[in-house]
């Protein structure tokens, strides 16, 4: 319990007299409004009215609205940069491609694959391999993925318009040249490896015929 | 001030952070406030700073104010006082444990009609002579009605500092109200 003598209470009293100095009421107020902007920051002046105008649509200068314009705008170009790029990128793909070399086939000496000019015409790019034979070189107009050593002319795919020849096995067949026009690679093994064999005899000359045979015969 | 508006208006508009309610508030408190400010402050312009700190406070905690459980004017009164305290706080060391053996039996011989010819400025002038901590506890205890108790609370110190500050107090106005006489 608080137990105060009676000139406490007078001194308590008498305090209460004392002067609000209103004259520092405004400079008090000043620097509260200042540490309340920097403390908690109010956007509305107006106590006890509509902080914004009913009529107003926010429209015009209101820079809140430019911003989802803008990134809308950025999107779109960021899109259409990327599908430009795509493009490019599919186009530089038919232009170049790896080289397949067959190496266990002893009669390719080089393939490779060169860009058909009439891409257009033909959408698939065309592998043309040169084949370095005994009579003659010749491209030969084959499919992509070919990795036999056997190229059995059956499974290669129609010759296309500007495509060059189609190369048979048989040497009776009519030898086809390329055209000067056609972008052939050239053989470039042509220095390295001489023709075997004699002129004029094929394998099928060298096949051996069994003694029994003969034997038998007489 | 619109008459229409009664505090609780202005309450919530403090809660909404509008600075226009907040200097409504402001301004119907100050005379209430300004008082309070006076009695732990060594001046006007202490008395100023103790306000300016005392209503930030007041605004960034007042949706802590609870108008079912308590009165708007004693928890103001409460922030003003606590705001105070730090000020004294700050130029006085109440971190000393001066426990003193003694009792309070009789009343210091002072002079009621030398206190009622004095006026309220001169009185709180002669208070804010005292020493910090003596003047914070001697206002705490005969002005705001505090207990030794709660004011042990409130300064982080011992009943017994607090006991001797009060009477440390009386001796010193007793001393200066007979200087006056």
């Amino acid at each position: 319990m608080n137990n105060t003598f009676p000139y406490e209470q007078l001194i308590a009293s008498k305090l209460e007299q004392l002067p609000a100095m209103p004259e520092l009421a405004d400079g008090i107020w000043q620097r509260i409004n200042t540490a309340l902007d920097e403390e908690l920051p109010s956007d509305d002046d107006d106590f006890n009215h509509p902080d914004h105008d009913p009529d107003d649509d926010g429209g015009g200068t209101v820079p809140g609205n430019f911003i989802p314009w803008m990134l809308l705008v950025t999107a779109a170009v960021v899109a259409l940069f990327w599908m430009f790029n795509k493009k490019a990128d599919k186009s530089a793909e038919q232009v170049k491609a790896p080289i397949i070399i067959d190496s266990s086939a002893g009669t390719v000496s080089t393939v490779e694959r060169v860009a058909d000019d009439s891409s257009e015409m033909a959408p698939s790019p065309q592998l043309i391999q040169v084949v370095s034979d005994s009579t003659a070189r010749m491209p030969i107009v084959a499919a992509p993925a070919i990795t036999d050593s056997v190229m059995e002319q059956s499974s290669l795919p129609p010759p296309l318009p500007d495509s060059l020849v189609q190369i048979a096995n048989d040497s009776t067949a009519p030898v086809q040249t390329a055209p000067d026009s056609v972008p052939v690679v050239a053989d470039t093994s042509k220095g390295r490896k001489r023709p075997s064999g004699i002129k004029g005899v094929n394998s099928n000359d060298y096949r051996i015929v069994p003694q029994k045979d003969k034997k038998d015969s007489l | 001030m619109n008459p229409v508006l009664n505090i609780q208006v202005i309450i919530d508009g403090c809660v909404a952070n509008n600075r226009k309610a907040q200097e409504y508030l402001y301004r119907y408190y100050y005379d209430y406030a300004m008082l309070i400010a006076q009695r732990y402050s060594r001046d006007d312009a202490d008395a100023a700073d103790i306000l300016s700190a005392a209503f930030v406070k007041v605004f960034k905690h007042i949706r802590s104010f609870d108008s079912s459980r308590s009165n708007f004017k004693t928890w103001l009164r409460k922030i003003i006082i606590n705001e105070g305290l730090d000020h004294v706080k700050s130029r006085s060391r109440f971190g000393e444990e001066i426990e003193l053996d003694y009792e309070v039996t009789a009343a210091p011989n002072v002079n009621n009609a030398a206190i009622e010819q004095m006026n309220a400025k001169e009185l709180m002038t002669m208070i804010q002579q005292l020493p910090p901590a003596t003047h914070a506890v001697f206002v705490l205890y005969a002005v705001d009605g505090y207990t030794h108790r709660e004011i042990a609370e409130q300064l982080a110190i011992s009943e017994g500092t607090s006991k001797w500050h009060l009477s440390e107090a009386r001796k010193l106005l007793q001393q200066k109200l007979v200087e006056k006489n």
